[in-house]
């Protein structure tokens, strides 16, 4: 017959280093076992086991659901007046709306093989060309790209793009 | 903690303060009143004498008078003694604060003791039985029931009320033995008044000049200051009252005090005249009230408002029958002003002709209290002056007046007026 | 919600709420409490029901009890060390930290004297501690909540403070028709009311306080006599 006794850790492999996690965790363990000892004669088995269908909530707000009791009305506090639209757009399950867009998808695409944009792939592409092929484009290219690249400042909407 | 944690009490914040200030500038009061109009005041009489029950607006007092045979003191071995006990716990919501709550009494109390012990309005000599050993005393109970404000008046005028309203068993004493009459022997005897004080109330702010009468709690919780001022129906100041931190000028005080003149003499006839319908009444078997139709409001009520609206036009009628207790010439001049003062809004009070008194009352602004006795025999001296420069004003005329109806009061003027300041 | 109204006393056995727990978890509010599988209650007043779960009594109170969660108004009492000590109308006074106000650090404390008003959240409430207030939400923010300027202030019912409150509630739309104006309505049975003039604050606070005697048929009545109320 298999002993039902949980094996313990002896204590020397408790303080070795690595074992300090299980140290804690163990320790906590005889805790709570100690605690339910203690006041098992108090617990009953109806308590434990009693899942009751009961919730207390002791504020009359949260019960009736009452709205918010700071409001303003026709402009008497405009800040105050903003966040009652926030919220009655949240409440109302909308989201913001999207914002239209200023170049569709069809223009974003055209532009993009228009300016043989792959930026990347290209400046890769240079660090295996060979020196030969590198000088040789770099002689046609010239002539080319007589425009120099300069940063465009991204509009600011494009930011909060990502969040909606 | 417990104890100092409320705050129901209204005008303890800033924004009540600062409203009120605010109205005040304007004009306007939370009720609709003009600055100077007065709330009704209601009286009912209980079955017993000497039971009464004053509201004023929302403020509700209950005054009861009872009396029993007892010794003088040593000092004064042939008066009565009278007795004044306010008891303001009744109102449950006013436990902000201990200290202000005993301020409160404290203030009552002694306003009350002043306008009616120490100005002696009762006849004390003609509630003794035998000098040095018996004589009656009187005690007036005071219960406030609601606060709303103004308890001054409404203790007052309950108080003056009952204790007018009240009959005491005759006795008679035969050989050093004193025997008491019951009602069916020998009818029971009303006491015997000098005179009939009753108080007004007056809020000053900092922010106008104009005061506020008949406050409400929210106004005088507001209040930079409160002046109460008693006079008696021969419009002589009594009490006055005057604290708090609002800069008051001679020119608002001697508003106040006219206004409060008028208005106590038209208070205390309608005492009168209340006290005469309530002797009808109790001539017809079971119309009298009990305690709880007093309080349930269904007994018989009589309006400030209602009795007096009829007062104005059966005045000259009415001044006839009350003529037995005071001069016709005063009873006079007052139904003018008593007219003036209910009908329309006295506007911006027109510029008195201070010129002549105003130096000589200066000092006492600066004082900032205001002693009745100085106050009445200076006005005294420049009216007089002015009557030679024979140009009558009514006004002062009042307080010419005020004087020569009062010879008794030459030996007790000490007692006669007092003030003192409440911070 | 439903209109039944059924009026119970405390130490009553509330077999409504007991039969509809059998079958589902309930929710019970303040006036109502288990004892054992028993559900009784301990306020006098009608019995308030909201879909789907959620049981109260709906009594007649004037003494504020502070729940976890309520929005209410206080006045700034005093100030005691790190904290402002709050009169919200319950049996203590309420803290609130210097810290719990936005963008409140030890150095930049917020300015606050007694007898100022605040609209504040009932942050933990508890019969044995005093209630703890904060002006911020979980993020720091001030939201709607904050030190109230202006204006007037005045008391009334708990009832009536939650019956302004209520989504379904006529009054203060029907208000808005009459004039513009700010209002902070706390659950504690405290009010404040802001509008442009002197004249319009009294009216409005006036029109409000009659509807503490009014049912709730007439409040559309008193509300849309307001003008008159104001011309008085």
């Amino acid at each position: 017959m298999p002993s039902k006794v949980k094996p313990r850790l002896s204590r020397g492999v408790l303080d070795m280093k690595f074992m300090q996690r299980t140290k804690a965790k163990v320790a906590k363990e005889d805790d709570d076992e100690q605690s339910r000892a203690l006041y098992s004669n108090e617990l009953n088995q109806k308590m434990l086991n009693s899942n009751s269908n009961f919730i207390i909530e002791p504020s009359y707000s949260i019960c009736a659901g009452l709205i918010d009791g700071r409001l303003s009305f026709r402009g008497m506090n405009p800040e105050l007046e903003r966040l009652m639209e926030l919220e009655l757009a949240e409440k109302q399950g909308r989201t913001r709306p999207d914002q239209p867009k200023d170049i569709t998808d069809q223009e974003m695409a055209e532009a993009y093989y228009a300016n043989q944009a792959p930026a990347a792939s290209k400046t890769m592409n240079k660090k295996f060309a060979t020196k030969n092929e590198f000088n040789k484009r770099k002689s046609n290219d010239n002539p080319k790209s007589q425009k120099k690249p300069e940063f465009k400042k991204p509009r600011q909407d494009d930011d909060d793009d990502d969040d909606s | 903690m417990f104890m100092n944690a409320n705050l129901f009490e209204p005008g303890k914040s800033k924004p009540e303060r600062n409203f009120i200030q605010g109205a005040v500038k304007q004009n306007t009061r939370f009720d609709g009143r003009k600055s100077n109009e007065f709330r009704d005041v209601k009286l009912t009489f209980g079955a017993d004498w000497g039971t009464v029950a004053v509201s004023i607006g929302e403020t509700k007092v209950l005054a009861q008078v009872s009396c029993d045979i007892g010794t003088p003191s040593s000092a004064r071995a042939n008066e009565g003694t009278l007795f004044l006990n306010v008891d303001i716990k009744g109102v449950a919501f006013l436990d902000e604060a201990q200290a202000t709550h005993d301020q409160r009494f404290l203030t009552l109390n002694s306003l009350l003791e002043r306008t009616f012990k120490s100005s002696r309005c009762l006849d004390l000599e003609s509630l003794c039985i035998a000098v040095e050993q018996s004589v009656w005393c009187v005690r007036v109970d005071i219960n406030v029931l609601n606060h709303d404000g103004n308890l001054y008046d409404a203790s007052t005028i309950a108080a003056l009320a009952a204790l007018m309203h009240f009959r005491r068993p005759e006795v008679s004493y035969v050989e050093e033995e004193i025997r008491t009459f019951s009602e069916r022997e020998r009818e029971l005897l009303p006491l015997l008044f000098l005179h009939y004080p009753v108080s007004v109330t007056y809020c000053v702010y900092k922010s106008s000049s104009q005061p506020l009468v008949d406050p409400t709690l929210l106004e005088e919780n507001a209040a930079d200051s409160v002046i109460v001022l008693s006079f008696n129906s021969y419009q002589e100041l009594c009490t006055l009252n005057a604290g708090g931190t609002a800069p008051t000028n001679v020119r608002t005080i001697m508003q106040c005090a006219r206004s409060a003149a008028s208005r106590s003499k038209a208070l205390v006839q309608f005492i009168r005249k209340a006290l005469e319908l309530d002797a009808e009444r109790r001539q017809q078997p079971n119309q009298v009230a009990g305690l709880v139709d007093l309080l349930n409001e269904s007994a018989p009520q009589l309006s400030f408002k209602h009795l007096m609206a009829e007062q104005g036009q059966t005045e000259t009628n009415k001044a006839d029958q009350l003529s037995g207790d005071e001069p016709m010439q005063l009873q006079e001049t007052v139904s003018e002003e008593q007219t003036t003062d209910t009908s329309t809004q006295k506007i911006p009070e027109p510029q008195m002709d201070d010129s002549s008194w105003l130096p000589q009352e200066q000092n006492l602004s600066e004082e900032q209290q205001v002693d009745g006795v100085q106050l009445s025999s200076k006005q005294e001296v420049p009216t007089t002056a002015k009557a030679g420069k024979s140009k009558p004003n009514r006004g002062k005329n009042k307080f010419v007046k005020k004087q020569p109806p009062t010879p008794r009061k030459q030996n007790q003027s000490d007692s006669e007026e007092e003030v003192t300041q409440i911070i | 919600m439903s209109t039944n109204t059924s009026i119970i006393m405390p130490g009553e056995r509330v077999t409504i709420v007991e039969d509809a727990a059998k079958s589902k978890r309930i929710i019970l509010g303040p006036g109502l409490r288990r004892v054992d599988e028993k559900v009784v209650a301990t306020k006098a007043g009608p019995l308030r029901h909201k879909e789907p779960n959620t049981f109260w009594v709906d009594n007649y109170q004037r003494r504020y009890v502070p729940a976890r969660g309520d929005l209410i108004i206080g006045i700034v009492k005093a100030r005691a060390g790190d904290l402002y000590r709050v009169d919200i109308g319950a049996a203590d006074l309420a803290s609130i930290s210097y810290l719990a106000f936005e963008a409140a650090t030890k150095k930049n404390r917020p300015d606050l004297n007694p007898g100022d008003l605040l609209y504040a959240r009932v942050l933990n409430a508890n019969a044995d501690i005093e209630p703890e207030l904060v002006c911020v939400n979980s993020n720091g923010k001030r939201g709607k909540l904050g030190v109230l300027q202006d204006g007037f202030f005045f008391k009334c019912s708990l009832n009536l403070g939650r019956l302004l409150l209520r989504e379904s509630c006529p009054a203060l739309a029907a208000l808005t028709e009459e004039l513009p104006y700010e209002i902070a309505v706390g659950v504690n049975g405290r009010i404040w009311v802001k509008a442009h003039s002197t004249r319009e604050t009294v009216g409005l606070a006036n029109a409000i306080m009659t509807l503490e005697q009014a049912g709730y048929a007439e409040i559309e009545k008193i509300c849309g006599n307001l003008s008159g109320v104001m011309q008085a």
